[in-house]
């Protein structure tokens, strides 16, 4: 699993139960609870964003030559088709 | 590929009418900032006279300060960011927070994919069912995607139009 699917999973299962249990009170403190998850899911959605540029600076200027050509016979199937 | 990631935002969006845009990405950076480099701070946690919470405050002991990207970035008088309010004080992050975060950043995303034709990851696409030609409609779909997040209905697929009917 990647990284911003690990911090959304973070945040649907850890930080949301206890949000919606406490959800009358907003201000600080937060409980630990719900700052935890949500602490370590910021910083996975940041790194993840800072990977994902990366990324795409690498295929965009490094890569870009030595791609595999999407265009492959599988992606090409029409409806209708199917694979025997 | 070897800058941080304020170099790498302050590259891709130079345009004037970009500057807030990136100012809310550069805030979300001191968030991270707070959680993977920690400050010690002095917290004062109050109560009412019916036990219930008071307000909260978080000052730097004597000779701590905030790196310049962040201080230029800081509400005057609470440790939150300018633009967005969000924490700078790590056990102040919460729910609400992060889904203002991943707003932000998919709205960056979407932004990146219509103005540069760079690609967006796969869960923006399933989270905000994105089209290319929906950009426009971006503020509404963001605003779709909070509700569906916030009232935790599991799983990551909205209809952008339905939940604005509602």
């Amino acid at each position: 699993m990647g990284l911003f699917e690990t911090a959304l999973e973070l945040l649907q299962r850890r930080a949301y139960p206890v949000y919606k249990k406490n959800i009358e009170r907003r201000e600080p403190p937060i409980s630990h609870g719900e700052s935890t998850p949500s602490g370590i899911a910021v910083l996975l959605i940041m790194t993840g964003l800072d990977h994902h540029l990366s990324r795409l600076k690498y295929l965009r200027d490094h890569a870009s030559d030595s791609l595999v050509d999407p265009r492959h016979t599988l992606l090409q199937m029409g409806n209708g088709e199917f694979l025997i | 590929m070897e800058n941080s990631l304020s170099k790498k935002l302050e590259g891709l969006l130079i345009k004037l009418r970009e500057k807030k845009f990136k100012e809310q990405l550069l805030e979300l950076t001191i968030v991270r900032d707070c959680v993977a480099h920690p400050n010690f701070y002095i917290v004062k946690d109050s109560w009412k006279r019916d036990n219930s919470w008071g307000k909260s405050s978080a000052t730097f002991p004597s000779g701590v300060k905030h790196r310049d990207k962040a201080s230029k970035r800081k509400r005057e008088r609470y440790e939150r960011t300018k633009i967005l309010g969000l924490p700078m004080v790590a056990t102040w992050i919460s729910y609400r927070d992060v889904v203002m975060c991943l707003i932000i950043v998919s709205h960056f995303c979407i932004y990146l994919n219509a103005s540069m034709a760079i690609l967006m990851p796969m869960w923006v696409v399933f989270l905000f069912r994105i089209r290319p030609m929906e950009f426009s409609k971006t503020w509404r779909i963001n605003l779709a995607g909070l509700y569906r997040l916030m009232s935790g209905l599991g799983h990551f697929t909205i209809h952008s139009h339905q939940m604005i009917k509602k």
